[in-house]
């Protein structure tokens, strides 16, 4: 339950998952469009990272070489160098914070990789050490994109909490077409895990990261 | 009329192969053997090896191959002639190109293909792998169109993996059209017609930088130091053609 609440210190607040951006060019104006980019948000970069966090969270004491082909995978599929740097960034913050509760080989193993893990990764040895399963990993996974774009989106645009709730509620369902492949996620080759994703998500992120002035880290 | 079944031609099921040797320091693009079934016609002209469509293809339910294999010491300059347009067959059956490239020692892949037309109703998917040696480089050049003029694309969807020695490099997988979740959103290209994505293997990659160009908006974003992947979406094939240009280094 922890690693959900948005309390949780891991940084996860400073996260739109690219709202900042979609906001400031008019692409998110209102409920509307917000549901328009959550459930294409949660259908590209959140079925790769549901994937990977499953995948991870499969593993009980996966070796250095294991989790750098992980990571080599993970990367290929992020094209955006801040994307990259964000992610890393999170991962970070969500190990520093997870540490003080969950231990464990696999925690252990990412906390001892030589570039700092993705979140994804962190996030999916978390659930492992507190003895979740890949389903349960891809859907906290989802549940943390799902919650970082409409939080943004509430924050940026001042949209109503309660119907903002209904969208992320009603685009949560579609997520359930995705989950049924939590366990293949957690069995395939690390190769074939899902690799969606959109030329502007990339575009638009790295544009982001230059940014002087702004309230989002990505 | 006739039934369905008795006025539709069979799916096509294509392939085709290429095989590029070096013919030593003067002439390092020799089209050492070939193989083509329709619709692939392939011929060296000059400097390029071009394949030509021999037939109207791809058409729901075709599903085409390609191997290409560029040997030791070989640059390989590989293109299209024409721009392929992707029909909705009878059947509403999908389509499907695979393209699969290996790149030996010391040699260069230029894969650069006219663009692919999405024709509304069309359900297309585009597969590109290139295996790279560790010391061969590339540039794989994909450009699509999003439906004809005035008409709305069909379903699109384009993955692209390159691997250098056996670790990924690059794996994008995207798909377009007007019924893809997110599909008007810049999740994916919003409104754009054109897109063109780029990836460049052995290039000193330097810095990031994005650029706004007569509404194109494209990316060089370095995966690595000596490897650049560069992403423009826009309204048409010459503006985001004068946008990436505008990006090179």
């Amino acid at each position: 339950m922890m690693l959900i609440d948005g309390r949780f210190p891991a940084g996860g607040h400073t996260n739109s998952a690219g709202v900042e951006a979609a906001v400031r060019i008019g692409d998110i104006r209102d409920d509307a469009t917000l549901e328009r980019y959550l459930r294409g948000r949660l259908a590209t970069t959140g079925r790769v990272d549901a994937a990977f966090c499953a995948h991870v969270a499969a593993l009980a004491n996966p070796t250095d070489a294991v989790l750098g082909v992980i990571d080599s995978e993970y990367s290929a599929r992020m094209l955006s160098p801040q994307l990259r740097d964000a992610s890393r960034r999170f991962g970070r913050q969500l190990l520093r914070a997870g540490s003080t509760v969950w231990s464990g080989p696999i925690v252990d193993a990412v906390a001892r990789s030589q570039s700092d893990a993705h979140q994804p990764v962190v996030l999916g040895a978390f659930v492992a050490a507190a003895g979740g399963t890949p389903d349960n990993a891809a859907a906290l996974s989802f549940h943390h994109l799902a919650a970082a774009v409409t939080s943004a989106a509430i924050r940026l645009l001042g949209l109503d909490p309660m119907t903002v709730a209904a969208v992320q509620a009603r685009v949560g369902c579609e997520v359930d077409q995705w989950m049924v492949d939590a366990e293949l996620w957690a069995t395939s080759p690390v190769a074939e895990l899902p690799a969606c994703g959109g030329s502007l998500t990339e575009i638009l992120a790295e544009d982001h990261g230059r940014w002087d002035a702004r309230l989002f880290v990505a | 009329m006739g039934r369905r079944s008795d006025c539709c031609a069979s799916p096509v099921k294509g392939h085709g192969s290429i095989v590029v040797a070096s013919g030593g320091p003067t002439c390092r693009s020799t089209l050492h053997s070939s193989y083509s079934e329709p619709p692939f016609s392939i011929r060296q002209c000059g400097e390029r090896i071009l394949v030509a469509a021999s037939a109207a293809a791809p058409v729901g339910g075709d599903a085409l191959t390609l191997d290409i294999a560029v040997l030791t010491g070989a640059h390989a300059n590989i293109g299209t002639v024409a721009s392929t347009i992707v029909l909705p067959g009878p059947t509403g059956a999908p389509s499907r190109m695979s393209t699969r490239c290996t790149v030996g020692v010391d040699a260069h892949l230029e894969w650069v293909g006219e663009p692919t037309v999405s024709v509304i109703g069309s359900d297309h998917t585009i597969t590109t792998t290139v295996d790279l040696d560790q010391s061969a480089t590339c540039r794989v050049v994909e450009e699509v169109s999003l439906g004809r003029s005035d008409e709305l694309s069909g379903r699109l969807r384009l993955v692209l993996r390159i691997e250098r020695g056996g670790r990924p490099l690059v794996h994008h997988d995207e798909t377009f059209g007007p019924n893809v979740a997110g599909s008007g959103s810049v999740v994916s290209v919003g409104d754009a017609r054109h897109v063109v994505s780029e990836v460049l293997v052995g290039v000193d990659a330097g810095q990031s930088r994005v650029t706004m160009f007569e509404g194109c908006r494209v990316g060089w974003l370095p995966v690595a130091d000596d490897v650049v992947m560069m992403l423009g979406v826009g309204p048409n094939r010459p503006a985001v053609r004068a946008a990436v240009a505008s990006i090179r280094p």
